[in-house]
This record gives C-alpha cells, sequence and structure tokens, in this order.
C-alpha cells in the first residue's frame, strides 16, 4: 500500500502544473465572460417606456421570459448542466490524450528510466500507477470544474432567469451527473488506450498510430467495397468505444421529454456496455504493460 | 559465497560485438575496479548484469540466473550510471521519501548520516541543481541502500575532486563491509586503486585481465636505464616503454633484473596502459 501510495503520488508531481490545464482554459473562458459583462455594465443601459414606466432592456427580457409552471425550467436546467458537462468533458479527454501520449516515454527520452527500473517495483505497479494517477488527477479536475460551473451558472441564471429556472438546482445537478459519470468511465479507458500507444511507440507516439489506423482504415474499406464485405472499420470501432454520448444514453434514450429529470437513471451506466468499456481498458492496460516490459533500457 | 558469476555473456548491438564470451567471477565481499576505454563494453556489461539489455550466456546475481530483468533483483542490487537518471521534475525531499518508501531496504539512519555529509537543499528542484549535485543527490541515496551488490559506473561524475576524494574514502566506507560486494566503472583510476581488491581490464567487449590488485602490482615493476643500455632492456620485450633525459623505463616481469636499473612499484594507470595500451583517461 506504502509503495502503491508513493508511486501515484510521485506520477502526480511529475505531472504537475499539466494536469491544469483545463482549469486553466476555463479560467480564460470565466475571464472573457467576466469582461464581457464589464463592458455591458459600463456601457449605457437602452431604457424603454412601457405603461408610463422607465424600464432597461435586460429588465424588460427578464420579465418577459414565462413562469415555470409547467415544469419546463426543470428540463431547461437539466440540459443546460448537462452541455456545459459535454464541454469540460472535451477538455478532460483533450487533457488525458495530451498527458498520456507520453507516460512510456519520457523517462526514456530523459535517463529517468533507468532511475525507476532499478527499484525494486513490479512492472505492473509501475504502469497501474502511471495509468491510475493520471485517471485520478483528470477525474479530480474534471469534477472540481464540473461542480464549479455548476455552482457559478446555476446561482446565476437562478437569479437573472427566476421566473423561468426558479431554483432548479437538483434537476440541474442531475443533468451535470448524467454526464461526468459516463465521461469519468470514457477518460478511463482513453488513458488506457492512449497508454498503450505510447508502449507501442517510443517516439512520436500519436502521429504513427494514427497513420497505421487510417492506413488500415483505407485498407478495409477497399476490401469491403471491392468484395462487398463489412469488416469493421477502426475508426468506427473506437469512436463508438469513446462516445461518451453513447455511454450516457444507454439503450432507453433517457434525454427525451417526459422523463423525471431529479434523477438520472442509474441503469444506464450499470449494464453491459459500461462492464465491455472497463474490459477494454483492462486489455489496453495488460498489452501496454507488456510492450512497456519487453523494452530493453539502453 | 560467490556474488556475481558470468559465463560466456555475449553482447551484439547489430553487427557490433559489444561483450565477446566474458566469463567472470566475482566473490561477495570485494570492491572490484573495471577498467577499459571508452567503449570496450563496460557499461554494456553491467546493463546486462541488471537483466536490462538481452544477452547470450548466462549471468548468476547471489547464485541466483538472471535471464531477463527482474524487479526482484532489486532488493539485492544498485545500480549508479554514468549519466543523470533522477527525475528534475521532483525536488531532492521528494526523491528521499520516494525511494524511501518503495525500497524495502532502505536504511533510515544511514541515509540521515549521508544527508548530513551531503549537504543538498531538499527544497530545491532536481532540474535546478548542479550536474555534481544531482550525482551527489544519486550517490547518497543509492547508499542509503541495504544491498548486497553495487555496481558504479562512472559515479563520480561531474563532482569537484574535494568529493570525489570523500566518497572514495568516506562515504563509500558508510556502505561497505565484508558481505558486499562493489563493482566500479571509473576513468578516475589514481583515485580508486587504494580501496580496490581486485581489477578487470576490458577490451573490445573481452576481458583480458581478472586479478587481485596487490598481486598484480607485486608480480610487475617500472624499470628505468640508462639508454646506452637500452638495447639490453628492449630485448627482455618491456611494456609502456617510454623515454625521457637519457634514460628509457617500461614494465617489466618483477623477476627481472637489470644491473644499474632503478625499480619501482607499478601503479594501476601503469598497469592499464601496459595491458590495453592506447589513450586513457585519468
Amino acid at each position: 500500500m506504502k509503495t502503491n501510495q508513493a508511486l501515484i503520488k510521485k506520477e502526480v508531481l511529475v505531472l504537475g502544473k499539466r494536469l491544469l490545464i483545463p482549469a486553466w482554459i476555463v479560467a480564460a473562458v470565466y475571464g472573457m465572460i467576466l469582461l464581457g459583462l464589464l463592458i455591458s455594465f459600463l456601457l449605457p443601459s437602452h431604457v424603454m417606456q412601457i405603461n408610463g414606466e422607465s424600464i432597461t432592456l435586460e429588465e424588460a427580457l427578464r420579465e418577459s421570459l414565462p413562469v415555470d409552471v409547467t415544469g419546463q425550467g426543470r428540463l431547461i436546467s437539466y440540459l443546460f448542466n448537462y452541455i456545459i458537462a459535454i464541454m469540460a468533458s472535451v477538455l478532460l479527454i483533450g487533457n488525458i490524450i495530451l498527458v498520456s501520449s507520453n507516460i512510456f516515454n519520457v523517462n526514456k527520452r530523459s535517463n529517468y528510466e533507468l532511475f525507476h527500473r532499478t527499484q525494486p517495483v513490479s512492472i505492473w505497479k509501475i504502469t497501474a500507477a502511471k495509468i491510475a494517477a493520471i485517471t485520478l488527477s483528470n477525474w479530480v479536475v474534471f469534477v472540481g470544474l464540473c461542480i464549479f460551473n455548476y455552482l457559478v451558472f446555476n446561482i446565476f441564471l437562478s437569479l437573472e432567469l427566476r421566473n423561468l429556472i426558479s431554483w432548479n438546482f437538483w434537476y440541474g445537478f442531475s443533468g451535470m451527473l448524467h454526464w461526468v459519470i459516463p465521461s469519468l468511465v470514457i477518460a478511463f479507458v482513453s488513458t488506457a488506450f492512449i497508454s498503450l500507444i505510447s508502449a507501442l511507440f517510443q517516439d512520436s507516439a500519436l502521429a504513427k498510430a494514427a497513420g497505421i489506423l487510417a492506413g488500415f482504415q483505407v485498407i478495409i474499406g477497399i476490401f469491403n467495397r471491392i468484395y462487398g464485405w463489412s469488416l469493421p472499420l477502426p475508426f468506427i470501432y473506437l469512436r463508438s468505444v469513446f462516445d461518451i454520448g453513447r455511454l450516457a444514453k444507454g439503450s432507453s434514450g433517457l434525454i427525451s421529454l417526459g422523463t423525471d429529470f431529479s434523477m438520472p437513471n442509474w441503469s444506464f451506466l450499470f449494464n453491459w456496455n459500461t462492464l465491455l468499456h472497463l474490459i477494454v481498458a483492462a486489455v489496453f492496460f495488460v498489452i501496454a504493460t507488456y510492450f512497456y516490459s519487453i523494452r530493453e533500457i539502453k | 559465497m560467490t556474488a556475481i558469476e558470468i559465463s560466456r555473456l555475449t553482447k551484439n548491438y547489430g553487427k557490433f560485438k559489444a561483450l565477446d564470451e566474458v566469463n567472470l567471477v566475482l566473490p561477495e565481499g570485494r570492491i572490484v575496479g573495471l577498467f577499459g576505454k571508452n567503449g570496450a563494453g563496460k557499461s554494456t556489461m553491467m546493463k546486462c548484469l541488471l537483466g536490462f539489455l538481452k544477452h547470450k550466456g548466462e549471468i548468476k546475481m547471489m547464485g541466483k540466473t538472471l535471464t531477463e530483468y527482474k524487479h526482484n533483483l532489486f532488493n539485492e542490487v544498485a545500480f549508479i550510471p554514468d549519466v543523470s537518471v533522477i527525475d528534475d521534475r521532483l525536488t531532492v525531499q521528494q526523491v528521499i521519501d520516494y525511494i524511501s518508501n518503495i525500497h524495502p531496504r532502505w536504511n533510515h539512519l544511514r541515509a540521515k548520516r549521508l544527508q548530513e555529509i551531503s549537504n543538498l537543499p531538499l527544497k530545491k528542484k532536481v532540474g535546478k541543481l548542479s550536474k555534481g549535485m544531482k550525482t551527489k543527490l544519486y550517490l547518497m541515496t543509492t547508499l542509503s541502500l541495504d544491498v548486497s551488490i553495487l555496481l558504479l559506473d562512472e559515479p563520480t561524475i561531474g563532482l569537484d575532486i574535494a568529493f570525489r576524494r570523500e566518497f572514495f574514502n568516506t562515504i563509500l566506507g558508510e556502505f561497505y563491509d565484508d558481505t558486499k560486494t562493489i563493482l566500479i566503472s571509473t576513468h578516475q583510476v589514481e583515485e580508486v586503486e587504494h580501496i580496490l581488491n581486485d581489477i578487470i581490464f576490458i577490451d573490445e567487449g573481452r576481458v583480458i585481465l581478472h586479478d587481485g590488485i596487490e598481486e598484480l602490482k607485486n608480480s610487475h615493476t617500472i624499470i628505468t636505464v640508462p639508454t646506452d643500455r637500452e638495447g639490453a632492456f628492449l630485448a627482455l620485450n618491456p611494456r609502456l616503454i617510454t623515454k625521457k633525459l637519457g634514460a628509457v623505463s617500461g614494465l617489466v616481469e618483477k623477476s627481472v633484473q637489470i644491473e644499474g636499473a632503478e625499480y619501482r612499484r607499478p601503479s594501476l594507470t601503469d598497469l592499464f596502459l601496459a595491458k590495453v595500451g592506447g589513450y586513457y583517461e585519468n
């Protein structure tokens, strides 16, 4: 346990600031939003006369929103938070690709490999610690960002669109969770997959993997066309593995009108599809570790 | 007990034969110097001993046959390579904490003593340390391990002369006892020769000499004769011939006697140059 903790801690320490790249991007977006708000605050408001009363455009818009009597505010709140989580998950997967693509190669290029491989630690533990550190630390950053976004936007919306949205915090939270949790599963699968690419190719790993997959895509596509076969295409298969939406939606098509949004239907997560994703990640991990272990250390 | 046993060890890099049928037996409790020119095969041999490189032949470490990389080996063996290998992104303290947590042979008392000697800045990132300080850190952490075999490949690169002396004279003594085996490869021949029990000369991937250092020094001598006796001297087929100021000298068997000659005990550098020949850094 002590060894595992030390290994994961070391991996998180060496990843360092790169783990916070999504947070910096989100901070930049917030900065731009604040700047926009500041500019709009400084500009004179357009004042209108309605029934003899002076009213600003913003107030008029706010008052014109329909009152949430049919429950549509729940759906809006749910979908709004769902979409915000989708945007955050793009950053999550992007950052995982960034930090995982070198997972087995940066140490080799810098001679750190000699240091780590001269310790009495199983290579399985080393690989597991790398994948766990990347997955867990990205999860923490992602969930933290999602909760922050959730709080900021829901407080802001509830104040600004109070007639429509009212205080539908729970429905918003449910919408956020609905995307966040499948994203965590896909983040794990992505880390394992990119790690496998890193173990297979020691230089320009992503470019080489993309080139080989594209080659297979073209060749299989040609054979399918000529002979009328329907062999699976690599990119189509990978898309199905990394499709968060598919995992979030499950087989029941959860996001539809008339759904009870008070809580996601968790059955979408606990099914064969999710289990298959986890098995695929485990297979990626085993193959990555094998290829990493047979490398010569020069 | 035998610490390291190598039989017919061969390593090829493509067509280049880095090690050629090397046979060696190193008993426990010896400090052994491994010397050779650049590219002679010293580092390759050490990396084979650690299971880092695929090879032909047999290696036994502490009686156990090593056919490939096995992490358990490092419960008994520690290695200091000739390049900086500690992760630049960690601080000195984080490196110490990391090794002390993952290595079951970490000796806290010795580590504390060595930290005091080294006076390393604990909060500084390794990447901000000088080359010498990085070497010092790795020496300190490695010597804090209670392992049976220590492989040192140019361990003092980048260190100033004062610390190099301290390392070979004092710090290594903190680690060594007669149950431990140390194999040192270095070009700083004069600085290590007083601590060595045995020496190995390696050239073009072959071991050309493996002997006790005292036995070797005692069986040879450096003879200096006036140039007018050069003919008789050269007839003895001496090695390492040097001429200066009306005299000629060379290395010969101890049994050789020449009237009027001066005799001097050879240094390790003399023996190396005589056996291996050519340029040698020191």
